[in-house]
């Protein structure tokens, strides 16, 4: 779930506050990719598989062993 | 695990360390599920441009063992706090100037490939005037898309109070004693004028948007919200209407009960000099080390602490006074004092979970000299503390205190009771003196020339 996209989050971001910032930030900057999550979620649904969200470049290694103990 | 460290009730909901006291010392743990973090924030650069501007604590890793030792990573020390101050005890600018600092501090962190996880007002203090980010384990390791976790945080504890300051009343920051966790956004919502739900000032947004956004999705379970993504730009873009927004936010006080105290009194200016040479002089005589001033009003007096290199808190209960000495201090980048807005028939409360998050007013203390100038009748006549209960509080507070005694006689006073009945046959000199004298030993008393006030220099029994 989360941490795959956000590590582990102690505080609770809120969904509301999470759009609010989407609004803030000007939709252009962030409509493409939430356009290529959405279309990976429909593929997926359409082929029957399990939806996997890309996995950030950066952070494969670490969001393997961080998981919580 | 030693058993003289103690963990600080003030820091236990991040799991990535806390802090903890051990032989009088603070030390920070830094926890092994935080270590990826801590090594990155030491080694991309971001803990060295952040402690160079002045905008984090620095502090030096240590061998010290750690308080839990199954959870460490490392012991680090970290630069000293001269006082421990909370939101709810700043002026309008200092509120302002923390909110400003935590954006730039949050841009800086993602140009070195960190976000930073939370934006509580309570990781912001003051050292030497300024504000400082006091949470070295605040950053997180970024990932592309992220969003700030810590958006919502920025508008409670930040947002919020400054556009109610601004926009309503000042008093409404005193909202953040009851709301730990900052004022609600619906509660900000309804308060705020109409005028704010209109046009791009960005609290439409901000507040009101977002206040009725939350309603929405407050009892849907999560759809999806973690597959929402925003690009590094789109957050930065973000953080600048953020800045763009607090910095448009101004509170100018119009002329309240104090703020022209010092053209009002009956003092000359020969006197306040002569005042201020008094209060100088009992000050070298004690060298204290650390000072309250309580009733400072713009801290006139509270220099003759600061200007000898003592940390002075220059306290009143009057935000524009307290805003007029920031202003003053940071204008001209004076050390060693900080104005705080705290109200002495009330003082801060311990509040937060165990009323352990947050200390009380006086648990921050004691200190070695307290001061109450020109504060008495306010406390003893206007308030009506018994002189003996005025006496036992500043003896608890410090080792040492001068003490200004106001006459009935003085023009203040008169002032005072000319709307009340007087009921304090003891507020005179001699009461004065047998009152104190249960608390304190006399070390000093001289009549404050041109005036019919009486400083004293009392050494705590």
């Amino acid at each position: 779930m989360h941490h795959i996209l956000f590590n582990v989050r102690y505080l609770d971001p809120g969904s509301g506050s999470l759009l609010i910032q989407l609004i803030a930030a000007g939709f252009l900057g962030s409509i493409a990719i939430l356009m290529k999550m959405f279309w990976g979620r429909i593929k997926a649904f359409f082929k029957g598989e399990k939806y996997v969200p890309p996995q950030p470049e950066a952070s494969e290694e670490e969001t393997i062993d961080e998981q919580p103990k | 695990m030693s058993n003289r460290s103690e963990k600080l009730g003030s820091s236990f909901r991040d799991p990535s360390g806390f802090i903890f006291k051990r032989d009088g010392k603070l030390f920070r743990q830094v926890n092994l599920s935080y270590q990826k973090e801590y090594d990155r924030l030491m080694s991309s650069g971001l803990y060295k441009l952040l402690t160079e501007k002045g905008w984090l604590v620095s502090h030096e890793e240590t061998k010290e063992p750690p308080a839990d030792t199954a959870l460490a990573y490392k012991v680090i020390r970290p630069q000293t706090v001269p006082f421990i101050s909370y939101p709810y005890e700043w002026s309008f600018s200092q509120l302002k100037d923390a909110a400003l600092l935590t954006l730039e501090v949050a841009k800086q962190a993602l140009s070195k490939g960190m976000i930073l996880k939370d934006a509580s007002a309570y990781n912001i203090q003051f050292i030497d005037g300024k504000p400082i980010l006091i949470d070295t384990l605040s950053f997180d390791t970024y990932r592309e898309g992220a969003l700030w976790d810590g958006y919502r945080q920025f508008c409670q504890h930040f947002l919020a109070p400054l556009a109610l300051a601004s926009m309503v009343d000042i008093r409404l920051t005193q909202l953040l004693r009851v709301y730990i966790d900052g004022i609600p956004l619906d509660l900000a919502d309804k308060l705020l004028p109409g005028k704010t739900k209109f046009g791009l000032s960005g609290l439409a947004l901000h507040i009101h948007m977002h206040a009725n956004l939350q309603k929405q999705y407050a009892d849907k379970p999560e759809t999806g919200s973690s597959t929402l993504a925003m690009g590094k730009a789109a957050q930065i873009n973000m953080l600048n209407g953020l800045t763009k927004t607090v910095s448009d936010l101004k509170w100018e006080p119009k002329g309240t009960e104090w703020g022209e105290y010092y053209s009002a009194t009956n003092y000359s200016s020969d006197s306040l000099k002569l005042k201020g040479e008094i209060v100088g002089k009992m000050i070298d005589r004690v060298k204290p080390v650390s000072l309250w001033d309580l009733g400072a009003n713009n801290g006139l007096f509270s220099r003759e602490g600061s200007k000898r290199g003592i940390f002075t808190v220059a306290s009143d209960i009057d935000p524009v006074a307290v805003e007029k000495n920031y202003l003053a201090i940071k204008q001209t980048a004076e050390k060693s004092i900080l104005p705080l807005v705290i109200d002495l028939t009330n003082p801060s409360a311990a509040i937060g979970w165990a009323n352990q998050e947050r200390d009380s007013f006086f648990q921050r203390g004691p200190v070695d000299m307290v001061m109450a100038l020109a504060l008495i009748h306010h406390i003893s006549i206007s308030n009506n503390v018994p002189l003996g209960s005025f006496a036992a509080t500043l003896a608890s507070a410090g080792k040492w205190a001068i003490v200004e005694f106001v006459p009935k006689s003085d023009s203040q006073v008169k002032r005072l009771l000319a709307t009340r009945k007087d009921i304090f046959p003891q507020y005179t000199e001699e009461g004065f003196e047998a009152a104190f004298g249960e608390y304190f030993k006399i070390e000093q008393k001289e009549k404050v020339p041109g005036s019919e006030r009486t400083l004293y220099l009392l050494k705590s029994k």
